[in-house]
């Protein structure tokens, strides 16, 4: 099948994929599920949620709170064969969650991405013994495929997450969905919703993987913070913790608290592990929590632990992790409970560090012209 | 592009400045490690901080140990009026000696109505062919009188282009990038970690820099006292996690934080450049990100330098929002 054969393939079968009832469905099932949560559980998620509108209805102002438990899930990637199955995925997992307690929640990248199941057909491209190597080794037009599908995919994610978000009364930082822009782009976006059930935030991928320039996807161009009773937090994703840059940024936005997706391809490793959030937590002087995505999924093994990171002087070891979970192949939840005030002392405590000289080249964007390789 | 070049990053005390040692006693105790590279067949040598001090300039570089740790802390230091002329004069016999590319350690010089902390790579033939200062400190710190390099310098040295990153400079990733940027293909280290030693520490420093910027590096710490305050590390050579034994990110580290050592390590810029091919981070840095950010972040540092050609800056304002406070006190 030609290219431009199969484009008109994908256009068909999105049309169907895009039946607006099927968000529905997943938010019906959402609620269902939330009907079932029972004694404690729905009690706390109704303090949590008017302790947020609290906040809100008074201006989002007020002395910041200074502790915080925060959960990182670590969450299998498999084909979802329908919203209500992808709602009772989400549930199972935000239910430990909010059984530690916690009050932000983060999931990992592409945390909608077994929702192109949706896409008929789909058992067939994901046959076993066929060939390895992800989906652009299978030639198949990645980006298309996301903004095809991006109507269903994105509408059924929202409706699970932001209806969870409220019936939890969660920061619920929900991974990432590849998504199409109003201008065309796809873009890998972080999605937050507030404990009433509102979209906060939508963090674009700043700094793409290999595979996912190949694949068609854009990167996105600003880092933002989003406002919480904790103060303000920021969700980069995934390869932007691999650049100090970002957490620079993040630290000037007045981010104390840094939520990262990840999907690492490979098997996980502790030092490949360590140069990502856990270096900028050190450099950027605030906390992180990484929710990794595991699993198998059209050729493409993932691997990774979820886990809250901390400057090393905050953390009881030394080693600047609060929690980390063992498996890095298995669903988990962990959770820390994060200090602001201590973080906050901290901070004040080290020197201000200054390079007049050499980051003169940062501040006048001269680093950045001779070498020619940066986008 | 260059073969493979063997490098050495050695750990000792600095030697006995006491009056039973004197000048003599110091420089026969550095040709001792001289001669233990040149034995190892190390094509390039790095000292650690304070090793070309000599006698003379041990209070001096004593004064720069403490510069910024804590409050309060930050002095300044009165280098002999000729530091930096003695310390070329013995980087230069020990860079012969070693028949390598030496950094003899560092020394505090007299600079520009203040001081500062510098460092030069000398050629197996004696010629210095790098010269770098410390452009890295606490604001307390320079407004004790030490004085920020205005520029990272590179220089070539056996097939591979060098920069020197001194205390502070080895842990903050800026300078990591600036020289990724300028073209550096080796960073050569000296840092300075106070006791207790955490090991983390030390790793979120220089090794964090060459992960994210995919440099190599080779990293020599101070052992032992100097003036009463005791220093730990583990010298070690670093390289992107993928051209690493075990995927560790270090070609040689040495194992004792408290004890004299000698790594060696063999770099190969082939292995390096098919990571750098295969996972190019560099190809995805966000140039319109940082432009939209970068000037409120850094751009209050650039007036104080003075524009081009400054770097004399004197006391510092207040921080920028955003600019790093951070923690690990490494040699200041």
């Amino acid at each position: 099948m030609t290219a431009r054969a199969l484009k008109g393939a994908l256009a068909v079968l999105a049309r169907l994929a895009a039946w607006r009832g099927r968000a529905e469905a997943a938010r019906r099932e959402a609620r269902r599920l939330l009907a079932t949560l029972g004694e404690p559980l729905a009690r706390e998620a109704e303090e949590r949620r008017g302790r947020y509108l609290a906040w809100r209805a008074g201006g989002e102002g007020g002395g910041r709170r200074a502790t915080i438990r925060v959960a990182a899930v670590q969450m299998e990637l498999r084909p979802e064969p329908s919203p209500r199955a992808f709602a009772r995925h989400v549930f199972s997992l935000l239910r430990k969650a909010a059984e530690c307690g916690a009050e932000l929640v983060a999931f990992p990248e592409d945390a909608a991405t077994g929702l192109v199941a949706l896409l008929p057909g789909f058992a067939l491209l994901s046959r076993p013994g066929t060939a390895t190597g992800g989906p652009a080794a299978r030639g198949l037009p990645v980006a298309e495929v996301f903004r095809l599908l991006g109507a269903a995919v994105g509408a059924t994610y929202r409706a699970v997450f932001a209806t969870f978000a409220e019936g939890f009364g969660l920061f619920l930082v929900a991974g990432t969905a590849n998504l199409p822009e109003p201008d065309g782009r796809v873009q890998n976006v972080a999605h937050v919703f507030a404990p009433d059930g509102r979209l906060l935030a939508r963090q674009p991928k700043l700094h793409l993987f290999p595979y996912e320039a190949a694949w068609g996807i854009a990167p996105g161009s600003d880092l933002l913070a989003f406002p919480t009773p904790w103060g303000p937090m920021a969700s980069p994703v995934c390869m932007d913790a691999t650049y100090f840059e970002t957490a620079r940024i993040a630290r000037a936005l007045g981010a104390e608290v840094v939520i990262l997706p990840i999907a690492d391809p490979g098997p996980a490793h502790l030092w490949k592990g360590r140069r990502g959030l856990w270096a900028r937590c050190q450099e950027g002087g605030f906390y992180g929590v990484q929710s990794a995505l595991v699993g198998r999924f059209l050729g493409l093994a993932l691997s990774g632990r979820s886990a809250v990171f901390a400057p090393l002087e905050l953390s009881p070891r030394g080693d600047g992790v609060l929690a980390e979970a063992d498996d890095p192949a298995s669903e988990t939840v962990v959770w820390a409970d994060l200090d602001l005030e201590a973080l906050r002392s901290w901070r004040a405590e080290q020197p201000d560090v200054r390079a007049p000289g050499f980051w003169r080249r940062l501040a006048d964007g001269s680093i950045w012209r001779g070498r020619g390789r940066a986008t | 592009m260059a073969g493979s070049l063997r490098v050495a990053v050695l750990q000792f005390p600095l030697p006995d400045a006491g009056p039973a040692g004197g000048r003599a006693a110091w420089a026969e105790a550095l040709e001792a490690r001289a001669q233990a590279v040149a034995q190892a067949g190390a094509g390039l040598a790095v000292f650690p901080p304070g090793a070309g001090a000599g006698p003379e300039g041990v209070a001096a570089f004593a004064v720069w140990t403490r510069a910024g740790r804590s409050p309060g802390r930050s002095r300044r230091a009165f280098p002999p009026a000729d530091a930096w002329v003695a310390y070329c004069a013995l980087g230069s016999v020990l860079a012969r000696r070693a028949r390598a590319f030496l950094v003899p350690g560092s020394v505090v010089v007299p600079h520009e109505g203040g001081s500062a902390h510098a460092a030069g790579l000398f050629s197996p033939e004696g010629d210095l062919v790098l010269a770098q200062s410390q452009g890295t400190w606490p604001a307390e710190a320079i407004a004790a009188g030490w004085r920020p390099a205005d520029e990272l310098r590179l220089a070539e040295a056996a097939g591979f282009r060098v920069a020197i990153l001194l205390g502070w400079d080895a842990v903050m990733p800026e300078s990591h990038r600036i020289a990724e940027r300028l073209g550096a293909t080796l960073t050569l280290a000296l840092t300075a970690w106070p006791w207790p030693y955490n090991p983390w520490r030390q790793l979120a420093g220089a090794w964090a820099g060459v992960q994210e910027t995919q440099v190599p590096c080779a990293e020599a710490c101070l052992v032992g006292p100097v003036r009463g305050r005791l220093f730990a590390g583990r010298s070690a050579v670093y390289a992107p996690c993928e051209a690493t034994p075990g995927e560790t990110g270090w070609l040689a580290r040495l194992t004792d934080a408290r004890g004299e050592g000698l790594a060696l390590a063999e770099l190969d810029p082939q292995a390096v450049a098919r990571v750098r091919e295969a996972y190019p981070i560099a190809a995805f840095l966000n140039q319109p990100l940082y432009a939209r950010h970068f000037p409120r972040i850094y751009g209050g540092l650039a007036a104080e330098a003075g524009g081009a050609g400054g770097g004399t800056a004197e006391a510092a304002p207040g921080p920028t929002e955003g600019r790093s406070r951070r923690g690990g006190r490494p040699g200041a």
